[in-house]
Protein backbone atom coordinates (compact mmCIF):
# COMPACT_ATOMS: atom_id res chain seq x y z
CA UNK A 1 0.00 0.00 0.00
CA UNK A 2 1.70 3.35 -0.75
CA UNK A 3 2.05 6.01 1.76
CA UNK A 4 0.85 9.30 0.43
CA UNK A 5 3.76 11.53 1.04
CA UNK A 6 3.52 14.86 2.38
CA UNK A 7 2.21 17.77 0.47
CA UNK A 8 4.49 20.16 -1.14
CA UNK A 9 4.14 23.56 -0.01
CA UNK A 10 2.09 25.98 -2.42
CA UNK A 11 1.80 29.45 -3.46
CA UNK A 12 -1.37 30.38 -1.28
CA UNK A 13 -0.83 28.24 1.27
CA UNK A 14 -3.83 26.24 0.71
CA UNK A 15 -3.19 23.09 -0.08
CA UNK A 16 -4.56 21.80 -3.65
CA UNK A 17 -6.36 18.99 -2.08
CA UNK A 18 -8.23 21.72 0.08
CA UNK A 19 -8.66 24.35 -2.34
CA UNK A 20 -10.04 21.80 -5.07
CA UNK A 21 -12.57 20.34 -1.90
CA UNK A 22 -14.10 23.84 -1.40
CA UNK A 23 -14.36 24.91 -4.85
CA UNK A 24 -16.36 21.03 -5.25
CA UNK A 25 -18.44 22.18 -2.16
CA UNK A 26 -19.25 25.52 -3.87
CA UNK A 27 -20.75 24.38 -7.18
CA UNK A 28 -23.00 21.78 -4.33
CA UNK A 29 -24.08 25.23 -2.50
CA UNK A 30 -24.83 26.65 -6.03
CA UNK A 31 -26.86 23.06 -6.87
CA UNK A 32 -28.93 22.79 -4.10
CA UNK A 33 -28.99 26.46 -3.44
CA UNK A 34 -30.89 26.67 -6.56
CA UNK A 35 -33.26 23.77 -6.27
CA UNK A 36 -33.96 25.35 -2.44
CA UNK A 37 -34.06 29.07 -4.14
CA UNK A 38 -36.80 27.49 -6.91
CA UNK A 39 -38.82 26.02 -3.39
CA UNK A 40 -38.48 29.44 -1.45
CA UNK A 41 -40.02 31.50 -4.46
CA UNK A 42 -42.70 29.00 -5.44
CA UNK A 43 -43.65 28.87 -2.00
CA UNK A 44 -43.60 32.40 -1.44
CA UNK A 45 -45.40 32.95 -4.34
CA UNK A 46 -49.13 31.95 -3.62
CA UNK A 47 -51.35 31.15 -0.69
CA UNK A 48 -52.26 28.22 -2.37
CA UNK A 49 -49.41 26.14 -2.57
CA UNK A 50 -50.47 23.48 -0.05
CA UNK A 51 -47.78 22.28 2.51
CA UNK A 52 -48.77 18.91 4.04
CA UNK A 53 -49.58 19.30 8.27
CA UNK A 54 -46.69 18.65 10.92
CA UNK A 55 -48.22 15.59 11.95
CA UNK A 56 -48.23 13.82 8.00
CA UNK A 57 -45.11 15.22 7.95
CA UNK A 58 -43.02 12.78 10.67
CA UNK A 59 -41.33 15.54 12.63
CA UNK A 60 -39.92 13.21 15.01
CA UNK A 61 -37.98 11.11 12.59
CA UNK A 62 -36.94 13.82 10.53
CA UNK A 63 -35.60 15.21 13.83
CA UNK A 64 -34.17 11.50 14.35
CA UNK A 65 -32.47 11.48 10.90
CA UNK A 66 -31.18 15.54 11.63
CA UNK A 67 -29.38 14.09 15.54
CA UNK A 68 -28.03 10.73 13.25
CA UNK A 69 -26.13 13.01 10.66
CA UNK A 70 -24.74 15.84 13.31
CA UNK A 71 -23.58 12.88 15.32
CA UNK A 72 -22.06 11.13 12.34
CA UNK A 73 -20.10 14.72 11.78
CA UNK A 74 -18.87 14.66 15.06
CA UNK A 75 -17.46 11.06 14.54
CA UNK A 76 -16.17 11.80 11.44
CA UNK A 77 -13.98 15.22 12.99
CA UNK A 78 -12.98 12.87 15.49
CA UNK A 79 -11.94 9.99 13.44
CA UNK A 80 -9.81 13.10 11.81
CA UNK A 81 -8.12 13.85 14.48
CA UNK A 82 -7.46 10.02 15.78
CA UNK A 83 -5.36 9.64 12.03
CA UNK A 84 -4.15 12.83 13.15
CA UNK A 85 -2.44 11.66 16.20
CA UNK A 86 -1.55 8.14 15.03
CA UNK A 87 -4.23 6.33 16.50
CA UNK A 88 -5.06 3.81 14.22
CA UNK A 89 -8.13 2.16 16.21
CA UNK A 90 -9.56 5.09 17.11
CA UNK A 91 -9.47 6.11 13.47
CA UNK A 92 -11.36 3.03 12.45
CA UNK A 93 -13.93 2.79 14.99
CA UNK A 94 -15.24 6.83 14.46
CA UNK A 95 -14.94 6.12 10.65
CA UNK A 96 -17.16 2.93 10.66
CA UNK A 97 -19.42 4.65 13.12
CA UNK A 98 -19.62 7.52 10.41
CA UNK A 99 -20.79 5.20 7.82
CA UNK A 100 -22.62 3.67 10.23
CA UNK A 101 -24.51 7.25 10.81
CA UNK A 102 -25.13 7.09 6.94
CA UNK A 103 -26.43 3.69 6.49
CA UNK A 104 -28.68 4.35 9.83
CA UNK A 105 -30.04 7.91 7.90
CA UNK A 106 -30.49 6.07 4.60
CA UNK A 107 -32.47 3.44 6.36
CA UNK A 108 -34.77 5.84 8.37
CA UNK A 109 -35.37 7.78 4.95
CA UNK A 110 -36.66 4.58 3.14
CA UNK A 111 -39.22 4.65 6.06
CA UNK A 112 -39.99 7.92 5.25
CA UNK A 113 -40.37 7.66 1.59
CA UNK A 114 -42.19 4.39 1.71
CA UNK A 115 -44.80 6.44 4.74
CA UNK A 116 -45.33 9.45 3.09
CA UNK A 117 -46.13 7.63 -0.66
CA UNK A 118 -48.96 5.53 1.18
CA UNK A 119 -50.24 8.44 2.76
CA UNK A 120 -50.50 10.29 -0.87
CA UNK A 121 -47.17 12.77 -1.20
CA UNK A 122 -45.77 11.41 -4.15
CA UNK A 123 -43.69 12.87 -6.60
CA UNK A 124 -46.39 13.97 -9.11
CA UNK A 125 -49.43 14.43 -6.05
CA UNK A 126 -48.21 17.91 -6.02
CA UNK A 127 -45.84 20.57 -5.89
CA UNK A 128 -44.77 20.11 -2.47
CA UNK A 129 -44.31 16.05 -3.20
CA UNK A 130 -42.00 16.91 -6.22
CA UNK A 131 -39.95 19.41 -4.47
CA UNK A 132 -39.86 17.18 -1.63
CA UNK A 133 -38.89 14.26 -3.05
CA UNK A 134 -36.36 16.15 -5.57
CA UNK A 135 -34.81 17.30 -2.86
CA UNK A 136 -34.33 15.19 -0.60
CA UNK A 137 -33.86 12.67 -3.04
CA UNK A 138 -30.60 14.78 -4.10
CA UNK A 139 -29.67 14.50 -0.88
CA UNK A 140 -29.86 10.72 -0.35
CA UNK A 141 -27.68 10.81 -3.74
CA UNK A 142 -25.40 12.40 -1.92
CA UNK A 143 -25.56 10.64 1.46
CA UNK A 144 -24.39 7.22 -0.63
CA UNK A 145 -21.95 9.20 -2.77
CA UNK A 146 -20.08 9.73 0.82
CA UNK A 147 -20.84 6.64 2.61
CA UNK A 148 -18.73 5.42 -0.49
CA UNK A 149 -16.07 7.66 -0.06
CA UNK A 150 -15.99 7.08 3.31
CA UNK A 151 -15.59 3.54 3.40
CA UNK A 152 -12.72 3.88 0.42
CA UNK A 153 -10.63 6.54 3.10
CA UNK A 154 -11.62 3.85 6.05
CA UNK A 155 -10.33 0.95 3.44
CA UNK A 156 -6.98 3.04 2.57
CA UNK A 157 -6.61 4.59 6.01
CA UNK A 158 -6.36 0.96 7.48
CA UNK A 159 -3.73 0.58 5.24
CA UNK A 160 -1.64 3.21 6.23
CA UNK A 161 -2.17 5.09 3.39
CA UNK A 162 -2.50 8.08 5.36
CA UNK A 163 0.18 7.78 7.68
CA UNK A 164 2.06 11.23 6.68
CA UNK A 165 -0.35 12.90 4.74
CA UNK A 166 -4.04 13.15 6.36
CA UNK A 167 -5.51 15.46 3.56
CA UNK A 168 -7.79 12.84 1.90
CA UNK A 169 -9.59 12.30 5.61
CA UNK A 170 -9.92 15.70 5.98
CA UNK A 171 -11.11 16.34 1.90
CA UNK A 172 -13.67 13.17 2.84
CA UNK A 173 -14.65 14.93 6.40
CA UNK A 174 -15.53 18.61 4.61
CA UNK A 175 -17.82 16.45 1.77
CA UNK A 176 -19.58 14.56 4.70
CA UNK A 177 -19.92 17.66 6.73
CA UNK A 178 -21.27 19.60 3.73
CA UNK A 179 -23.90 16.45 3.60
CA UNK A 180 -24.99 17.22 6.98
CA UNK A 181 -25.12 21.04 6.49
CA UNK A 182 -27.16 20.93 3.95
CA UNK A 183 -29.68 18.56 5.65
CA UNK A 184 -29.85 20.78 8.30
CA UNK A 185 -31.30 23.77 6.33
CA UNK A 186 -33.03 21.15 4.48
CA UNK A 187 -35.41 19.89 7.68
CA UNK A 188 -36.41 23.13 8.74
CA UNK A 189 -37.91 24.33 5.49
CA UNK A 190 -39.34 21.32 4.50
CA UNK A 191 -40.70 19.83 7.83
CA UNK A 192 -41.20 22.62 10.06
CA UNK A 193 -41.73 26.02 7.98
CA UNK B 1 -3.38 23.75 10.18
CA UNK B 2 -4.30 20.90 12.34
CA UNK B 3 -1.64 18.41 11.78
CA UNK B 4 -0.38 17.33 14.84
CA UNK B 5 3.30 18.07 14.01
CA UNK B 6 2.31 21.63 14.37
CA UNK B 7 1.62 20.47 17.93
CA UNK B 8 -1.85 20.73 18.17
CA UNK B 9 -3.95 19.96 21.73
CA UNK B 10 -5.75 17.38 20.27
CA UNK B 11 -7.66 16.78 23.53
CA UNK B 12 -8.81 20.60 23.53
CA UNK B 13 -10.00 19.91 20.04
CA UNK B 14 -11.94 17.02 20.96
CA UNK B 15 -13.71 18.76 23.88
CA UNK B 16 -14.41 21.28 21.33
CA UNK B 17 -15.77 19.03 18.78
CA UNK B 18 -18.54 17.79 22.05
CA UNK B 19 -19.05 21.05 22.77
CA UNK B 20 -20.19 21.49 19.48
CA UNK B 21 -22.03 18.67 19.37
CA UNK B 22 -24.20 19.44 22.34
CA UNK B 23 -25.02 23.06 21.03
CA UNK B 24 -26.31 21.08 17.67
CA UNK B 25 -28.05 19.02 19.25
CA UNK B 26 -29.74 21.46 21.67
CA UNK B 27 -30.44 23.96 18.34
CA UNK B 28 -31.85 21.13 16.92
CA UNK B 29 -34.50 20.85 19.40
CA UNK B 30 -35.20 24.49 20.32
CA UNK B 31 -35.89 24.81 16.28
CA UNK B 32 -39.02 21.70 16.52
CA UNK B 33 -40.24 23.61 19.72
CA UNK B 34 -40.31 27.06 18.02
CA UNK B 35 -41.96 25.10 15.48
CA UNK B 36 -44.63 23.84 17.25
CA UNK B 37 -44.94 27.05 19.72
CA UNK B 38 -47.17 27.90 15.87
CA UNK B 39 -45.59 31.73 16.10
CA UNK B 40 -47.51 33.94 13.59
CA UNK B 41 -45.82 33.38 9.80
CA UNK B 42 -43.16 35.72 9.69
CA UNK B 43 -41.89 35.86 12.80
CA UNK B 44 -42.13 32.09 12.96
CA UNK B 45 -40.05 31.38 9.17
CA UNK B 46 -37.10 34.15 10.78
CA UNK B 47 -36.86 31.91 14.14
CA UNK B 48 -36.38 29.11 12.01
CA UNK B 49 -33.90 30.24 10.09
CA UNK B 50 -32.15 32.34 12.18
CA UNK B 51 -31.24 28.87 14.54
CA UNK B 52 -30.89 26.77 11.11
CA UNK B 53 -27.81 29.85 10.16
CA UNK B 54 -26.48 29.22 13.63
CA UNK B 55 -26.40 25.41 13.24
CA UNK B 56 -24.62 25.75 9.93
CA UNK B 57 -22.36 28.46 11.15
CA UNK B 58 -21.39 25.60 13.79
CA UNK B 59 -20.67 23.26 11.32
CA UNK B 60 -18.74 25.31 9.25
CA UNK B 61 -16.92 27.00 11.81
CA UNK B 62 -15.40 24.25 13.65
CA UNK B 63 -16.06 20.73 11.56
CA UNK B 64 -14.98 21.81 8.78
CA UNK B 65 -11.73 23.83 10.38
CA UNK B 66 -12.74 27.11 7.97
CA UNK B 67 -12.08 29.61 10.75
CA UNK B 68 -8.90 28.57 10.47
CA UNK B 69 -8.83 28.42 6.48
CA UNK B 70 -7.24 30.89 4.14
CA UNK B 71 -8.86 34.37 2.78
CA UNK B 72 -9.14 32.26 -0.92
CA UNK B 73 -11.79 29.66 0.43
CA UNK B 74 -13.19 32.34 2.66
CA UNK B 75 -14.07 34.66 -0.33
CA UNK B 76 -14.39 31.67 -2.55
CA UNK B 77 -17.34 30.65 -0.44
CA UNK B 78 -18.53 34.07 -0.02
CA UNK B 79 -18.68 34.70 -3.87
CA UNK B 80 -21.43 31.27 -3.91
CA UNK B 81 -23.68 32.34 -1.23
CA UNK B 82 -23.79 35.80 -2.87
CA UNK B 83 -24.99 34.15 -6.44
CA UNK B 84 -27.18 31.93 -4.00
CA UNK B 85 -28.78 34.70 -2.44
CA UNK B 86 -29.35 36.53 -5.83
CA UNK B 87 -32.08 33.97 -6.37
CA UNK B 88 -33.95 34.62 -3.63
CA UNK B 89 -33.38 38.30 -2.77
CA UNK B 90 -33.73 39.86 -6.38
CA UNK B 91 -36.72 37.79 -7.12
CA UNK B 92 -38.77 38.09 -4.14
CA UNK B 93 -39.70 41.58 -4.33
CA UNK B 94 -41.11 40.08 -7.86
CA UNK B 95 -43.80 38.31 -6.52
CA UNK B 96 -46.99 39.25 -5.91
CA UNK B 97 -49.07 37.04 -3.89
CA UNK B 98 -53.11 38.06 -4.82
CA UNK B 99 -54.98 36.79 -2.04
CA UNK B 100 -57.30 34.89 -4.55
CA UNK B 101 -60.10 34.78 -1.46
CA UNK B 102 -62.99 33.25 -3.89
CA UNK B 103 -60.62 29.78 -4.90
CA UNK B 104 -59.08 29.90 -1.49
CA UNK B 105 -62.55 29.20 -0.05
CA UNK B 106 -64.01 26.43 -2.64
CA UNK B 107 -60.31 24.86 -2.34
CA UNK B 108 -60.58 24.71 1.37
CA UNK B 109 -64.69 23.73 1.42
CA UNK B 110 -63.21 20.85 -0.86
CA UNK B 111 -61.78 18.72 2.41
CA UNK B 112 -59.35 17.00 0.12
CA UNK B 113 -56.27 19.16 -0.42
CA UNK B 114 -55.36 16.68 -3.27
CA UNK B 115 -58.10 18.33 -5.24
CA UNK B 116 -56.55 20.23 -8.38
CA UNK B 117 -58.06 23.65 -8.41
CA UNK B 118 -60.68 24.89 -10.29
CA UNK B 119 -60.64 27.52 -11.81
CA UNK B 120 -64.08 29.64 -12.58
CA UNK B 121 -64.87 30.02 -15.50
CA UNK B 122 -64.03 33.65 -16.81
CA UNK B 123 -62.08 33.74 -14.31
CA UNK B 124 -58.42 36.01 -15.25
CA UNK B 125 -55.76 34.37 -13.89
CA UNK B 126 -53.24 36.14 -15.88
CA UNK B 127 -54.22 39.31 -14.11
CA UNK B 128 -53.34 37.86 -10.59
CA UNK B 129 -49.97 36.91 -10.84
CA UNK B 130 -46.79 39.93 -9.95
CA UNK B 131 -49.50 42.28 -10.80
CA UNK B 132 -49.09 41.93 -14.38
Amino acid sequence: MTVLPVAAPTRTGISHAKLGTWVFLGSEIMLFGGLISSYVILRSGSNLFWVPPRSMMGVPLAMLNTFILISSSVTMVLALAAIQDGAMARFKGFMMCTIGGGFGFLFVKAYEYNHKWHEGITLSSNLFGSFYYTLTGLHVLHVIGGIVLLATILSQGARGMYAKNHERVECAGLYWHFVDLVWVLLFPILYLI
Amino acid sequence: MSDSAHGHDTQAEIRTYLAIFAALTFLTILTVGVAYMNLPHGPGIVVALLIAMAKIFLIAAFFMHLRHEGRLIKVSLGVCLGLVMILIVFVLPDLGVHELEVLEREHKASHNPYLPLQHEAGHDESADVGGH
